[in-house]
This record gives C-alpha cells, structure tokens and sequence, in this order.
C-alpha cells in the first residue's frame, strides 16, 4: 500500500492522449522523481493529483482515501508551479500566510510559522515585497515557501530549480532535501535533469509521451537502464545499431556495419543470441581514449573538440564512420583532424535487443 | 525619450483633428458665454431645486446603470475570459453585434415591449400579477434599461480582457492552499480584475451621463436627463445661452468625475502591479 496511490490514471485532451494508463505507489515521506521531456505529461499528472483536472480514467487516492470526487482545496496537497503562480498583489508574507488565514490560525502563531519558512528558503527581509520586485529565483523561492508552510500531506514540485543559476540551485536542492527530510513530506517532484532526479530522490519515474518507461532506485536506472531512450534521458549517447554475428560466453561480435564488426564483452551477454538485432550505448565520460594505439582500442579521426571548462567533449569518426563522443578529464589532446584511440570498456557498454 | 517623441506623431493627425473642431470651438464658447453673460445661468442653474435635481437624477440613473452592468456584465465577462467552448467567438461576437444597431432602432425596440400596451405588460397582466398595466415608459425604469442594453458590452468587453490576462494557475494555486471557490473570487479574481472593474465603470458611468437618445426616446419629456434638457432649452425655449451654461456643467461634473475614476485607476493598478 502506498500513501500516494495512482492507479491506471488517464487523462485524454481531445484525440491526444496525454497520460495514459499510470500506475505508481509512493510511501508516506518519499520523494520520486518524474523525469520527461517537454509535453510528456508531467504537469498534467501533477494537476490531477492537485485535483485542478479530473482523469478520464482511474483513480488518485492519499491516505487510503480515494481523491476523485474530492475538490481541490479540500485535498490538503501543496504544489509549486512552473511559473510559480504567486498572487502579485500581494507581498511576500501575504503570498506565504495565505493558507494559514484560510486555516484561520492564530496571528501569533501565523506570523512564527512565515518567519520560519522565510528563514529556511533564505528570504529574511524580503516579506514585504511584491513579487514583481523580487528576481526569478527569489520569486522561486516563495513559491516553495507557500507550498511548504502548508504543511501538505502531499507536496508537488514542478521544475522548482529549472530557473535558478547553478549554485543556488545546488543549494537549494540540499535545502529541498533536507526539509523534505525534515517534514517527511510525500513529495513529487517534477524535472527534465537526470543529475537532480538521481540525485534528489528515493526513486526515479522516467516518462515518454504519458507512459512510464522505467520506475526504479536513482543506481539502477542511472547505471541500468531500461530502455534506450531512458538511457538517453540518463546521459548515454554514442548509440549503435547492429546484428550480433558471433558469441562466445561473454565474448560477442557485433556488426555495425556492412563488413565492419567490434568484439565486446558483455556480463549479461545470456540474455542475447546470435542474429539479435541491437541497440548498443555507453557514456561518453565512459569512452577511453589514447593517443597511441593499444589493445582493444578502435582507431579514429577527431572531428571536433568543446571545451567545457572542466572536461572537453570529443567527437570522434571511428574508421567505420561511426560518430563516438567522449569526454576527457585531463588526458593533453591531440589537435582535430588527428587520428586517436578508443575503446568501450565491457562493464561500461550496454547491449539493448531491438 | 526619442522614441517617445516618435510615437507622438503618430498621435498628430488626430490631435489636430480634434483641437480644430472639438476643443477650440469648445473653449470658445465657453469664453464667448462668460463674456456676454458673466456666470448668471452658471448661477440660475446651481440655485435652483429643479435643475440641480435633474443633473442629480441624471447622476443616480447614470450609478444605477453602472451598477446593474456590472452585476450582469461581471459573470458573463468572467465566463467569456475562462471558457474553452468551441463557440466562444460565436458568444463573443454575439456581446459585440448590439453595436451594430443604432441606438435609435433599440429605443424604439423597447417603446415596443415596455409601453403599457406592451409585451412587458401584456405578460405581467397574463399571469396575473398585476392588474391594469405598470408604467414603465418614460420613467427611469425604461430608461435605466435602454441605457443598461446599450452599454452592457463596454462593461463585459473591459472585465473580460483584464480576466483574461490573469494566469488561471492563480486560482488553482489559491484552491490548492485550502481557498473554496468564493473565497478565491475575493481575494484573488476579484482584486486582480479592478482595473478592468474600474475602466469598465468609468465608460458605462460616462456614457450614461451623456446619453442622448435613450433618455429622448424612452424618458420623454416626463423624465428629464441633463442632456435631454438641454436639447428642449435649445428646441423649446429657445434659451441658447442657458443650454449653453448647462452644457458646461455637465462637462465639469464629468471631468471631476475623471480626475476621480483616474485616481482610482491609478490605485487599483499599483495594488495589483500594473497588469
Ligand atoms: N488544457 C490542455 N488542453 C489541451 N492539451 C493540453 C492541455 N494541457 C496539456 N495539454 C497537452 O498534454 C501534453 C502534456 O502536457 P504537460 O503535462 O504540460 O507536459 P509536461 O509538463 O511533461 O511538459 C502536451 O502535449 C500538452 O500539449
Ligand atoms: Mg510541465
């Protein structure tokens, strides 16, 4: 049983099936991420939980408590908007107290609650700002202010550090964490980064076109994925299509090209069979490269090089007009246009059956 | 700076326009009036009972119009602003299509359905809730109807385009932080739609003190509007000068009335951020 339960939850707009058929359980105080391009469904799951839009089709429940008929503001759930949705004629504390006035609390009690949240979000001094006059992360950071001084049963965060410049969202992320902790918030939370999903939560949702391709531990799907696109999503690239020609236990021979094979090892290698069509991926930061030809390296032409700052990316022509990104830490390189060496290490490659 | 410069010209040919056969002919004769007979109409018209009570009924039916198209136009302007109907232009063309009959033709609509032999009566009398016909032609009642009909649309056009350009995230975020719909409307829709409250007021407020062919056709001579009384002293009584004086008045109390609803344009937009 999951505090947060949805079951075959669907939700159509027309002809487009936005979410179709989800499933998903969340224990009481874990946080999960969705992960999705853009236009995948995410808000629209978020706003149904939310209770803004109903689903065609299956159920939300909190609590053991079956959600469908229940209006939005009896739900008790806290949500962060993508576009904050803060009320501009009001300031900041206004913004933040609303949902206690409406609990008609006590002022004393109101006004401890605001400072509070104020402090943990880093807005001392701001309280009586309009949030025009505030900056997009500050704006940002009152938006989850609102949400959170609630204290929801359910909290919802869509893309709440998508516009916050990279230090304070690193911030802000441990700072989300460590109240999400703290409160034992059920929390969803919303982005299109792998590195925030892997690293904010205790599971990882990845959607495509309002289906789950792959729920599972940050690890697993970081380092497992299901398919190729969650692999794609999770920060693998130099995708390679091919026909297994030969196997050997763990050894196999994959033709990516007319007359052009590359041996591999593969631990899972049991799974796959002479004559399989594949999928083969790996990182570029898992890519070795060289300088000087070596064992089970492949040879190749630099073709072009981007620095960035504390590695370079390094795209590579391999001799089978195969295109290889790497990334290279500290390795001195040699100039484009020159030849190189690379190789896949077996533990880092992962063979998909198409 | 410059380019601010730039777009006053544009707003040249206009300006001249109007300053060569609107205002200039108004300042004089306004100055032309003063001039041959100091301020005694100014003085006949503040003194007595009878005309100060036509400028005030004039006011009183100009705030009742405002008010009952506002209480009309308010949900209609929301329900326009928010829906997703397919038919929404359908609806929104159907709000703007009495513009395109005269006033004249919508008075004379009405002499129709209100005279005591009229639909109104006709029905009243059917269903037996009253006994002899009400007199409804040529009182403030028809008038206040003919004006409301007529200036209905400003007040759902003005409401309508301020709701529009409110994020509808809002009122999903304020019933996510426990607000009932009642109480979303009148802290969140409600304060943020002033402004278009506001203008839209000002214009149905304006245009009712000046209207002229509502009040002729469905006021008569039993119910006199400022404008209407006007009119008799320059057709009747042949008092020129009078009419003239009375105009000027009319002018004032709504310029007074601008600096007003521009103050109170000028709150609300500041409170709600100059949306
Ligand atoms: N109110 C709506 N009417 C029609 N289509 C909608 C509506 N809201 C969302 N959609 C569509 O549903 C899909 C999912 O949208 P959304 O949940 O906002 O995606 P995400 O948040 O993952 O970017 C998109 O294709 C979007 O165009
Ligand atoms: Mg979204």
């Amino acid at each position: 049983m999951g505090y947060l339960t949805i079951d075959s939850l669907t939700k159509k707009y027309g002809d487009l099936t936005a979410v179709k058929s989800i499933n998903l359980k969340i224990k009481q105080g874990e946080m999960v991420a969705l992960l999705g391009g853009s236009g995948c469904g995410k808000t629209t799951i978020l706003r149904m939980i939310a209770g803004f839009i109903e689903p065609n089709a299956g159920t939300v429940s909190i609590n053991g408590k079956v959600m469908n008929n229940i209006p939005a503001y009896k739900r008790n759930v806290g949500i962060f908007f993508q576009n904050y949705a803060l009320f501009p004629h009001m300031t900041v504390i206004e913004n933040v107290e609303f949902s206690l006035k409406l609990k008609k609390m006590k002022k004393a009690e109101i006004k401890e609650k605001v400072e509070y949240i104020l402090g943990l979000v880093k807005l001392e001094g701001k309280g009586d700002s309009y949030p025009r006059q505030l900056s997009g992360g500050q704006q940002q950071r009152v938006a989850l202010a609102r949400a959170l001084v609630m204290e929801p049963d359910v909290l919802l965060l869509d893309e709440p550090l998508s516009n916050l410049d990279s230090k304070l969202r690193q911030e802000m992320q441990v700072e989300i964490k460590r109240i999400q902790k703290k409160l034992k918030l059920t929390t969803i939370i919303v982005t299109h980064d792998q590195e925030e999903a892997v690293s904010l939560a205790n599971r990882v949702v990845i959607m495509n076109e309002g289906e789950i391709e792959q729920i599972g531990e940050p690890g697993e799907v970081f380092n497992h994925p299901a398919h190729p696109f969650v692999a794609e999503f999770m920060g693998f690239s130099n995708f390679m299509e091919g026909k297994i020609v030969r196997k050997e236990g763990k050894e196999i021979q994959i033709e990516v090209a007319e007359g052009k094979v590359m041996n591999q090892s593969y631990d899972r290698a049991d799974e796959l069979a002479v004559g399989d069509a594949v999928v083969l991926t790996i990182r570029p930061e898992a890519v070795l490269i060289s300088k000087t030809e070596e064992d089970g390296y492949a040879q190749g032409k630099i073709v072009n090089m981007t620095y960035k700052g504390h590695n370079t990316m390094v795209d590579i022509l391999s001799s089978f007009n195969e295109k290889v990104q790497a990334i290279n830490v500290d390795m001195v390189l040699p100039k484009e246009g020159e030849s190189i060496y690379f190789a896949f290490p077996s533990d880092k490659v992962i063979i998909y059956k198409k | 700076m410059k380019t601010k410069k730039k777009i006053l010209f544009l707003a040249l040919p206009a300006l001249v326009t109007l300053l060569t056969v609107f205002i200039i002919p108004m300042i004089y004769t306004f100055i032309e009036g003063i001039a041959t007979d100091k301020l005694d109409f100014y003085i006949k018209f503040c003194t007595d009972p009878f005309y100060l009570s036509i400028l005030g009924n004039t006011a009183i039916l100009s705030v009742k119009t405002t008010v009952l198209c506002l209480i009309l136009g308010y949900p209609t302007a929301y329900f326009l602003a928010r829906t997703q109907s397919k038919i929404k232009s359908a609806l929104l063309i159907a709000t703007i299509f009495p513009f395109l009959i005269s006033a004249v033709v919508r008075a004379y609509g009405w002499m129709v359905l209100l005279g005591s032999n009229g639909l109104v009566n006709h029905f009243l009398m059917a269903v037996g809730l009253v006994d002899e016909p009400v007199k409804i032609m040529y009182t403030e009642k028809a008038v206040m109807i003919g004006l409301t009909q007529l200036l209905l649309p400003y007040m759902i056009l003005s409401i309508m385009s301020v709701i529009q350009s409110i994020d509808s995230n809002l009122e999903d975020a304020a019933s996510s932080l426990g607000a009932n719909p009642l109480t979303t409307f009148l802290k969140v829709i409600f304060p943020l739609s002033a402004p278009g409250v506001v203008s839209g007021c000002t214009l149905v407020f304006t245009l009712s003190m000046t209207s002229y062919v509502t009040p002729r056709l469905l006021g008569g001579a039993q119910y006199l509007t400022v404008s209407t009384f006007i009119y008799s002293q320059v057709k009747t009584a042949f008092n020129m000068p009078f009419a003239n004086a009375i105009s000027y008045v009319l002018v004032f109390a709504i310029l007074l009335f601008q600096v007003f609803s521009n103050s109170a344009n000028h709150y609300v937009s500041k409170k709600v951020g100059g949306v």
